[in-house]
C-alpha cells in the first residue's frame, strides 16, 4: 500500500533524509556569507572546477571518497588561485580567467573520468545520487558540516565586519584576506558534501538560494544565517520526499522546491517583496513623511 | 586636557608607481577640526586612507601617541564615502554601532553590559536615539553619516577621518552634522574632513589643509584659507 511515509522505511531513504538535512542546513548557513560577500560567481567557478578533482581522484585511488575528496579540494584550490594569479599578471580581469580556468577545468574533468580505475557514471558526479549514499559518505558530510558551521561561528564577529565593508574591517585591523580565502576554503567542503546530493551543475543552487530567500525577508544577519540553514534543510528533504514520491530526479527536485521558496519571499516578503514595493511606491510621500517626520530624536525634516 | 598628536612625516604614497601624495609633513593636534581641501586628484582620500592603514606607505612614517605607523590602529577610525556603503545590509543602527565594538572583543570575549553602555552613548553623542532599531537603508543620508560616527564612537576611536561627508545632504542634515563633528572635536578627538566645498569650509573647520598632490598649507583656517593660497592649490596643474 503506498503512504506518504514509506520513505521513511527505507535505510536508503533514511540515510538521505540525514544527508540532506546536515547539507541542506550547512550550505544554507553558508549561504548567507556568499551572498553578501557577492561570492555566487566564484562559488559557481568552485563548483565546477570540483569535477577534475574527481575525476584525478577516482583515476589514482577509485571511487574511495578519501581519495575524491583531495583530488575535489586541490582542483577547486588550483583553479581559484590560478584565475587569481592569471588577474594579477596579466591584462586579464578576474572573472575572465576565473570563468575560463573553470571552463577548461570542467572539460578537463569529463576528459579524464574515462581513465578512471573503475567505472564511472558520469551522471552522478553532474547530478549527484543521495540514494547511492554510503556511511563513510555521510560520516564526512557530518565532519564537513561541524567544521563549516563552528568555524563560521566562532569567527562570526570578524565575518560580519569583513562582509559589510572589507576596507572599514581592515582599518580595524580584522585580516580581510585571510577570512575570505577561509570561507572559499568553507565553500569548497560544503559544496563537496552537497555533491553527493545533488552533483556538480546544480550545488550551486542550495549553496545561493537559501540565503537570497531570507535576504528577502530579514534586516538581522543572524536571522540571514540560521534562517538559511532552515530553508536549505527543509528545502532539500522536501525536495527529497518530493523526488520519491513522484519519482523524479532528488537533485533539481531539491533545486526546484528551493526555488519555490525563493519565489514566494520574491513576491509577498513584506519588506523587500516585489508587491510590498509597488505598495510603497505608490505611498512613497506619505510613508517617507511617516518615517522622517514622526522620528524620535531626529532634528530631521522630511524632504 | 591630555593632547595627542598625529605627526606624518616624509609620507609618499604612489599607486601604480605614480605618486599621489609627496613627501608630506604634518602634525595635527587633538580638539581640532581639520578640513582637507584641495582640487580632485590632490590626494585628499590618499591622506584618509594612509592615516587609516589602508594603503602602503612608498616613504614615511605616521605617528600617533606614539605609535609608529600607526597601521589598524583602533584609536584611529575611517568613515568611507557613502557610495562605498550597501546599505541593503541586513543590520540595524545599533547593530551598525556594535560592530564598532567587535575589534576590541576578538573573537571570544562576550559583548558585556560595558559594550551596551558604550552602544548607547554613541546612539546620543550623534543624536540618533529612537533609530536604533532601524535598518540602516531607512536613514536619511545625514542619519547614515552621524550612524558611522557613532560606530567610531563606539570604537573608542580618537582620531575621525571622514572622506566628504558632506557631499548630498540637505542643507539641515549638513548642520546637523557640523554640530556632532563639533562636539567630536570639543570632546578631544582629532576630526579630519575631507572636503570639497568651498564656500561652507571655513565656518567648518578651525584648521584646514590645503593639499594638491604635495602640501600647500596647514593652520588655521583664518590664516590659511585665504583667496591666494585657495588659487595656488588649485591652479598648479596635478596629475590627475
Amino acid at each position: 500500500m503506498f503512504s506518504i511515509f514509506e520513505p521513511f522505511f527505507y535505510e536508503f531513504m533514511q540515510r538521505a533524509l540525514i544527508a540532506c538535512v546536515l547539507i541542506g542546513f550547512t550550505n544554507g548557513f553558508l549561504s548567507a556569507f556568499i551572498v553578501l560577500r557577492r561570492l555566487a560567481l566564484l562559488a559557481d567557478a568552485l563548483s565546477h572546477s570540483l569535477l577534475p578533482g574527481l575525476a584525478i581522484g577516482a583515476i589514482l585511488f577509485g571511487l574511495a571518497p578519501a581519495g575524491l575528496f583531495i583530488g575535489a579540494v586541490v582542483a577547486a584550490g588550483l583553479v581559484g588561485f590560478g584565475g587569481q594569479l592569471i588577474a594579477r599578471s596579466s591584462r586579464l580581469k578576474d572573472e575572465t580567467a576565473i570563468a575560463s580556468l573553470y571552463t577548461i577545468a570542467f572539460a578537463l574533468g569529463i576528459l579524464l573520468i574515462k581513465y578512471a580505475r573503475v567505472p564511472v557514471d558520469l551522471n552522478h558526479f553532474l547530478f549527484g545520487n543521495i540514494l547511492g549514499l554510503s556511511n563513510m559518505d555521510l560520516w564526512l558530510s557530518y565532519a564537513i558540516s561541524f567544521v563549516t558551521i563552528v568555524t563560521l561561528l566562532a569567527f562570526q564577529r570578524e565575518y560580519l565586519l569583513v562582509l559589510f565593508d572589507p576596507t572599514l574591517a581592515a582599518s580595524q585591523g580584522i585580516r580581510v584576506a585571510a577570512l575570505t580565502y577561509l570561507l572559499m576554503g568553507l565553500t569548497v567542503l560544503a559544496m563537496i558534501s552537497s555533491l553527493q546530493a545533488i552533483g556538480v551543475v546544480l550545488s550551486l543552487g542550495l549553496l545561493i538560494i537559501p540565503g537570497a530567500t531570507v535576504y528577502l525577508l530579514t534586516d538581522s544577519f543572524a536571522i540571514m544565517a540560521w534562517g538559511g540553514g532552515v530553508v536549505g534543510a527543509f528545502g532539500a528533504v522536501i525536495g527529497l520526499l518530493l523526488s520519491y514520491w513522484i519519482d523524479v530526479p532528488s537533485g533539481p527536485s531539491i533545486v526546484f522546491v528551493l526555488g519555490m521558496a525563493l519565489f514566494l519571499a520574491l513576491l509577498f516578503g513584506r519588506r523587500y517583496g516585489v508587491l510590498a514595493r509597488m505598495r510603497h511606491h505608490t505611498h512613497r510621500h506619505e510613508e517617507s513623511l511617516k518615517r522622517w517626520g514622526s522620528a524620535e530624536g531626529s532634528k530631521e525634516k522630511p524632504f | 586636557m591630555h593632547t595627542h598628536r598625529l605627526l606624518i612625516r616624509d609620507l609618499t604614497v604612489s599607486y601604480h608607481r605614480i605618486p599621489a601624495l609627496h613627501h608630506l609633513n604634518l602634525e595635527l593636534e587633538c580638539g581640532h577640526c581639520v578640513g582637507l581641501i584641495g582640487p580632485n586628484g590632490a590626494g585628499k582620500t590618499t591622506l584618509l586612507k594612509a592615516l587609516a592603514g589602508l594603503v602602503k606607505f612608498e616613504t614615511g612614517s605616521v605617528v600617533f601617541e606614539g605609535h609608529e605607523n600607526c597601521r589598524h590602529d583602533r584609536g584611529i577610525a575611517y568613515l568611507p564615502q557613502r557610495e562605498a556603503v550597501d546599505w541593503d545590509f541586513p543590520t540595524t543602527v545599533r547593530g551598525l554601532i556594535e560592530m564598532g565594538r567587535y575589534a576590541s572583543l576578538g573573537t571570544w570575549r562576550t559583548f558585556s553590559a560595558e559594550d551596551t553602555r558604550i552602544v548607547d552613548q554613541a546612539l546620543a553623542v550623534t543624536n540618533l536615539q529612537g533609530l536604533g532599531e532601524r535598518q540602516i537603508n531607512a536613514l536619511s543620508g545625514g542619519q547614515q553619516q552621524r550612524a558611522f560616527l557613532a560606530r567610531a564612537w563606539a570604537q573608542q576611536a580618537h582620531v575621525y577621518l571622514l572622506d566628504e561627508p558632506f557631499n548630498g545632504l540637505d542643507k539641515n542634515a549638513q548642520d546637523d552634522l557640523a554640530v556632532t563633528l563639533r562636539q567630536l572635536t570639543q570632546d578631544g578627538k582629532l576630526v579630519v574632513v575631507s572636503h570639497h566645498n568651498l564656500q561652507t569650509a571655513a565656518s567648518l573647520f578651525d584648521q584646514v589643509i590645503l593639499l594638491n598632490g604635495e602640501l600647500v598649507a596647514f593652520g588655521p583656517t583664518a590664516q590659511v584659507f585665504t583667496k591666494e593660497r585657495i588659487e595656488e592649490t588649485f591652479s598648479t596643474s596635478v596629475m590627475t
